[in-house]
């Protein structure tokens, strides 16, 4: 017992190295690339998902010494001075405390299993080792940002995670969608980071150099506590606010929310994550689902102290989000592409998150990332799953009764359909009710805007399933089986995606801790009155209904029965429906500002840059080049002149020494 | 041996010295021959010595170190004499002249 009470210690005292295991993984791989070792495929993956598996050992014992503290854990941080400029101390370290547990689990339990199904899906592809590095390298870098203790550090694994998610969404460059896409998604990200740059450096100067270095005091009385730690912000939000007022507050918030915005792809930064579908499939679940995008809420949890100091800032958090999830969920009810479709849930369901934040239902919003992160990564894979039997096929018409050929993959996509839609006390259920009764306590139009979201859902998700699953195969491509190594993962992820929102609901086992216990927004010295979540009450019930109407519109439209035609609504809805298969026109908006605007900004600067700057360093050279030729006159090779310009200049220095010494 | 029945002073040798160095610099400015340039180069360096024993006497004739920097002159300059002869002849097998004028390799 107490050997297993000190390693249990030891793995707990060196979290850090979680991050560290991929790195290494990443390292060997492109290192050993050209060693005769490597012509074993297998290595790379079996590094990645040790690497992987080590780290999933530490969350677990994380887990344990979490569930072991009680109702308030005491985080664990510890920071090492990377580099420091007067009252600017950089530093890295490790911040352990409920919320990056809970993602620890998160990242690395879902990054198992989708590197073990990555070996099935790319194990004919010629870059298999590389995708191992990259996706070991996406590993550190999540990993990272989850274990991060300060903005500046966070900002750099942001930055990291950004780096790996291009690579992977370009990893078949080769295609010109892929390459667009990659950048893309770079691009629209680098729009989101700067406003997150600029938030950080203005917070930087609200408590450095204007009005005093507030840090020098708080760190003197927290020494655990770095330059710019998470844990320092409830305190430095209220001393911001008093200095500079409402109106700049909310503005360095909203700086901040702008690298959420690029990340979790909200409006109107989003248009970058459909497009990011032309990468493979394992990346979809797990960066473009699971993980990577859920950072830009899980950096919302962490910055929240300064986020509820500002009601105005959290509006129009609240409203961005409530928007998004309305309008992804509009322009998934068309996508006929399986994986688009999957990808706007994915933005929609992000919405929620961000909504959940933003009317203040802290731990629902988390919550929902934590669940979220299960059953859609398990729905991207059974769509990589099918795909893949489909020999490459996404196009959901060319699809239909594939039950019976994949059946493991129908029944977990079914699973995951009924989870997301939260019906049936399934995972989705819990944390998007907690959501909805969050909401419902803010406000009755966001409320009811995420409750016709939530139907929309079902509707969605549910037309997906039908289409592929049931009635007649309707493509040509010849069908295979489903690979025994695809498919496990998914029947691993299934148990969780049904089962563990009502696990950690808190009601179902009134023993077992429970989320909200545990991941909560207390306000110091604030009484926390939590939303009393009762399962039978109104809202999840109209929850419930709602999203089976949807499951029946679905049924009916799409079902193997086909009662209703969906064209008819197609014609009658015609200009809701043009809205919503041109997705809102964002793409063409973006591409007319880019053509109209930013062209012509960058013809004027080019033209700038080529002649007066290109000008301005010529002329400079040309300058000196005359100035040189000028003075090589005086050079003339003969010794004697050199010589008697020599004593000249001695004896006039001598005469002017002798003047002044005299 | 005592130079004070002749009245002779450390102006005499400095005045002596400085005929002998501007003879020397003159020298050097004028003459075409390298050999010449290095032969007034010589009177320069000895104009220098003369300085070095005359001020040593007239400073603290105990201490021999102006003596000292003189002998230690000649020898430099007798080894500096026998490379730049050297050098001279290098440069003669080269342009089979001893003009200065025609040595401005340095030059581009």
């Amino acid at each position: 017992m107490t050997d297993m009470a000190q390693s249990a210690g030891w793995l707990i005292d060196n979290i850090w190295m979680v991050p560290v295991y991929p790195l290494i993984a990443t390292v060997l791989i492109i290192l050993g690339r050209g060693l005769n070792l490597y012509k074993i495929k297998e290595l790379s993956m079996s590094l990645t998902v040790l690497s992987t598996f080590c780290g999933l050992i530490h969350a677990l014992f994380a887990l344990q010494w979490m569930f072991g503290q009680g109702e308030h854990v005491v985080p664990i941080e510890q920071n090492y001075v990377w580099l420091s400029a007067g009252a600017i101390q950089l530093s890295m370290g490790y911040l352990l405390d409920s919320m990056s547990v809970m993602m620890l689990f998160v990242v690395t339990f879902v990054s198992l299993l989708i590197q073990i199904y990555t070996h099935g899906y790319m194990k004919h592809d010629a870059g298999y080792s590389k995708f191992y590095a990259y996706l070991a390298l996406f590993n550190f870098s999540m990993l990272g940002l989850v274990l991060s203790t300060n903005l500046f550090q966070i900002y750099v694994f942001w930055e990291l995670v950004g780096v790996s998610s291009y690579l992977l969404i370009g990893f078949w460059f080769t295609r010109p969608s892929a390459a667009k896409a990659a950048v893309k998604a770079f691009m629209m990200n680098r729009v989101g980071d700067f406003g997150f740059l600029v938030g950080i450096l203005t917070l930087v100067y609200f408590t450095v150099i204007d009005g005093g270095n507030w840090w020098q005091q708080h760190l003197a009385a927290n020494p655990d506590q770095a330059f710019l730690s998470f844990r320092a912000l409830g305190d430095a939000a209220p001393y911001i606010m008093e200095n500079v007022g409402p109106l700049i507050f909310a503005i360095m918030a909203l700086l901040i929310f702008m690298g959420p915005m690029a990340k979790s792809a909200q409006l109107p930064l989003h248009t970058w994550l459909p497009d990011a579908m032309e990468g493979p499939t394992p990346i979809s679940a797990l960066i473009h689902a699971a993980t990577m995008v859920a950072a830009g809420v899980y950096l919302v949890g962490r910055t929240y102290p300064i986020f509820m100091e500002s009601s105005s800032a959290m509006v129009i958090v609240a409203v961005l989000g409530t928007a998004t999830a309305l309008v992804a969920a509009t322009i998934a009810v068309t996508q006929v592409d399986i994986k688009k479709a999957l990808a706007y849930s994915t933005m929609s369901q992000l919405g929620y998150m961000v909504a959940a934040m933003g009317v203040g239902a802290f731990s629902a919003g988390l919550f929902h990332l934590f669940t979220h992160a299960f059953f859609k990564a398990m729905l991207f894979l059974c769509s990589g799953s099918v795909i893949h039997a489909c020999e490459d096929e996404q196009d959901m018409r060319k699809m239909g009764g594939l039950m019976k050929k994949l059946p493991v993959t129908g029944w977990t996509y079914l699973a995951g359909t009924v989870a997301i839609s939260g019906l049936a006390y399934t995972s989705g259920f819990w944390s998007k009710d907690e959501i909805l009764v969050g909401a419902h306590d803010y406000s009755q139009i966001i409320y009811y805007v995420l409750l016709f979201t939530a139907g929309l859902t079902s509707f969605y998700m549910f037309r997906t399933y039908f289409m592929t699953f049931l009635g007649k195969y309707r493509g040509e491509a010849h069908v295979h089986h489903e690979d025994p190594v695809m498919v496990t993962p998914l029947a691993i992820l299934a148990i969780p995606s049904l089962f563990i929102g009502a696990l950690l609901s808190g009601i179902v086992f009134p023993g077992w801790p429970a989320f909200s216990q545990y991941i909560a927004y207390h306000v110091p010295g604030v009484e926390h009155a939590a939303h009393h979540f009762d399962a039978f009450s109104g809202i999840p019930l109209t929850s419930t209904i709602v999203a089976l109407i949807g499951l029946f519109a679905a049924f009916f439209m799409y079902g193997p029965m086909r009662v209703i035609d969906p064209d008819m609504f197609r014609r009658l809805l015609a200009p809701l429906y043009n809205l919503s298969i041109n997705k809102w026109y964002f793409d063409d908006i973006y591409d007319n500002f880019v053509e109209n605007y930013c062209m012509v900004s960058a013809k004027v600067s080019s033209w700038f840059d080529r002649t007066v700057i290109d000008g301005l360093v010529n002329g400079t050279a040309l300058m000196v080049m005359s100035g040189g030729s000028g003075m090589r006159q005086l050079q003339s090779g003969k010794v004697q002149v050199y010589l008697g310009a020599l004593f000249f200049s001695v004896f006039i220095l001598s005469l002017a020494f002798i003047y002044w010494l005299r | 041996m005592d130079l004070s029945i002749f009245n002779i002073g450390l102006t005499h040798f400095i005045v002596l010295a400085t005929i002998l160095f501007s003879i020397g610099l003159l020298g050097i400015m004028t003459s075409r021959n390298v050999i010449r340039v290095l032969m007034c180069l010589e009177l320069m360096m000895n104009a220098v010595n003369i300085n070095f024993v005359a001020f040593n006497n007239y400073l603290n004739p105990e201490i021999l170190s102006g003596h000292v920097f003189a002998i230690f002159i000649l020898t430099v300059s007798a080894a500096e004499a026998a490379v730049g002869l050297a050098i001279i002849i290098a440069l003669y097998r080269q342009k089979r002249t001893v003009d200065v004028d025609e040595f401005n390799l340095l030059k581009l």
